[in-house]
């Protein structure tokens, strides 16, 4: 659906710290992401492998996440959030009912507010569509 | 400062820290907080005069009045809260670290705003500290208190162990924090809380004060508080005490008794105690110098082996008096070990080079020695281990209160603020979002 690639850049629209987004399925699979300069560079067995962490939320912070090949320590979950850092980078992950939004971001923890209002708000328009 | 210019001068912001002892405040951008108000409110049932409420309820012609009357008194701070008066309770706001009592503690900040600050609650933007454990009930609670009731216009809540961790400079380190009521060991990395490796454990300087007493009872020496002595004679060390109690006292309360015999003891604890450096030893116990401690009413008595044997129970569990109280219990550099296991593994070694310690009852001779020397056994033999403390007492007492000051001071900070705006827009739930 060529439709979620809106999505992406509505994203990117919310915070200026955004540098790359993908919204995957449950299952791993990819619905959309950025492209071009901004690839969004996960490989689809990492993204299995991230939306496994959903299932068991409490125990990421203890083992970390990883994206695009990089190790990120995961200092903060929420109910259906992932929040990754590692130096001045990090994501954003936040779960709907059928799909993960991701946000990779630059900046640092002021900025990184405006990242996860952004990645909630798609998140919940999204949830509340059904998806 | 010149108005001419907008910074984060101009801002002036002001910090709360609420702990189990004191509740500090003052205005972000300075050294130490103006006021460090004890966290015990004494309560006093207003005595009823049947005369004066007749007389008042007639002049105003209103009969409500003297409902009014039955009020409670309440004194913070203090010169008032030792005052012997009759009918008077002396209770704290804080339960565990967190805010139990919510009208104590709105009438602390009241006359933190009042009688400390001088300031308008709604000129000021307020920075507030909270523990590690705070669950989200508080968190909204106090939000929604601080915008209500005091219509401050910019507020942010943050974790009291990350503002101690800026105090220090850093924004990395294994947070030990040992206060009064609790020890609780805390990573910090990159200014974020790592929330689900917080160990903590009801040990800190109350219970300390808590073993003194039962010592000083097992000793059979009598703990006279200030407040009944009138006179006292000079006695040798050793003899019993010549003393003449006050008269026309009013009948106080046991918790206002309890509270006057704990500062004694706390006096006695920060003057006399010490820990061992390395795992205690026998010989080193014996030979160690006895020290004298005078008391209030003019006994003078001795302590040598007893200095160290008592706060040993905060690194070696069999050191505590009573036996019922060890479950549930670890000691101060297992939690430190459970804490940093709990965390990611790649961030461990940063954890373990950045211990930091903080908190009044480190204060203790002895205790960062210990800690280095316990945890060394204890931390992977590969793993560099440092650990830092502040020298002063000021700065391990207001560690949390300073690092606000520095946060709140920031210029980067300011646009982190929750403004009214903000919350009028979104509600309560803003400080989830936008207070990690």
């Amino acid at each position: 659906m060529s439709g979620w690639d809106d999505y992406i850049k509505l994203l990117f629209g919310k915070s200026a710290a955004i540098k790359r987004a993908a919204i995957i399925g449950s299952d791993g699979s990819v619905w959309a992401r950025s492209g071009d300069a901004n690839a969004f560079r996960a490989t689809e067995s990492e993204l299995k492998k991230f939306a496994a962490l959903f299932n068991d939320i409490t125990s990421v912070p203890g083992t970390g996440a990883d994206l695009e090949d990089i190790h990120y320590i995961v200092p903060r979950v929420e109910e259906k959030l992932i929040f990754g850092k590692k130096e001045q980078t990090g994501f954003f992950a936040a779960k709907t009912n059928q799909a993960i939004v991701i946000a990779m971001y630059e900046g640092d923890n002021a900025q990184s507010a405006s990242v996860r209002a952004g990645v909630e708000f798609i998140a919940q328009y999204l949830s509340s569509a059904g998806y | 400062m010149s108005g001419a210019i907008y910074g984060g001068d101009e801002v002036s912001g002001l910090v709360f820290d609420a702990g189990s002892q004191s509740f500090r405040v003052g205005f972000a951008g300075e050294e130490y907080p103006k006021g460090d108000i004890p966290s015990y409110v004494a309560i006093q049932e207003a005595i009823a005069d049947a005369d004066i409420e007749k007389n008042e309820a007639m002049e105003v012609d209103d009969n409500s009045k003297i409902q009014n009357k039955r009020d409670k008194n309440f004194f913070i701070g203090t010169t008032k809260i030792i005052v012997p008066r009759s009918k008077t309770t002396v209770e704290s706001f804080m339960k565990d670290g967190l805010i139990e009592d919510w009208d104590l503690f709105e009438r602390l900040v009241e006359h933190s705003y009042e009688n400390v600050l001088y300031s308008n609650p709604s000129e000021h933007p307020v920075l507030f500290s909270e523990s590690s454990w705070n669950d989200r009930a508080r968190r909204e609670k106090l939000t929604e208190l601080m915008f209500e009731k005091f219509q401050v216009p910019a507020y942010y809540l943050s974790k009291n162990v990350v503002l101690s961790c800026f105090a220090q400079g850093r924004t990395h380190g294994l947070m030990v924090d040992s206060g009064a009521s609790q020890t609780s060991v805390v990573p910090v990395f990159d200014g974020y809380a790592v929330t689900h490796a917080v160990v903590k454990c009801p040990m800190g300087g109350d219970l300390i004060t808590e073993q003194l007493s039962k010592m000083l009872e097992q000793q059979k020496v009598d703990l006279v508080p200030t407040y009944k002595i009138a006179g006292k004679e000079e006695v040798n060390e050793g003899d019993a005490p010549k003393w003449t109690p006050k008269k026309n006292l009013p009948e106080v309360t046991d918790s206002y008794d309890h509270y006057m015999k704990k500062m004694i003891l706390e006096d006695m604890a920060a003057s006399m105690l010490q820990l061992c450096d390395t795992n205690i030893d026998m010989d080193y116990v014996d030979k160690l110098p006895s020290t004298p401690y005078a008391f209030p009413n003019g006994y003078t008595k001795e302590f040598g082996a007893e200095r160290i044997k008592l706060p040993e129970c905060l690194f070696d569990l069999s050191y505590l008096k009573s036996e019922a109280k060890r479950e549930g219990l670890m000691t101060v550099a297992q939690m430190a070990a459970t804490s940093a296991n709990l965390a990611d593994i790649d961030i461990r070694p940063t954890l373990f080079s950045n211990v930091t310690v903080t908190g009044g009852n480190s204060l203790i001779l002895g205790f960062v020695e210990r800690l280095n020397y316990a945890l060394a056994t204890k931390c992977p033999p590969t793993i560099k281990l440092r650990v830092f403390a502040a020298p002063t007492q000021a700065e391990r007492k207001y560690g949390a209160w300073i690092g606000g000051s520095i946060l709140g001071s920031l210029g980067t900070f300011q646009q982190m603020w929750v403004s009214k705006a903000e919350y009028d827009e979104t509600g309560k739930v803003i400080v989830d979002k936008k207070c990690p």
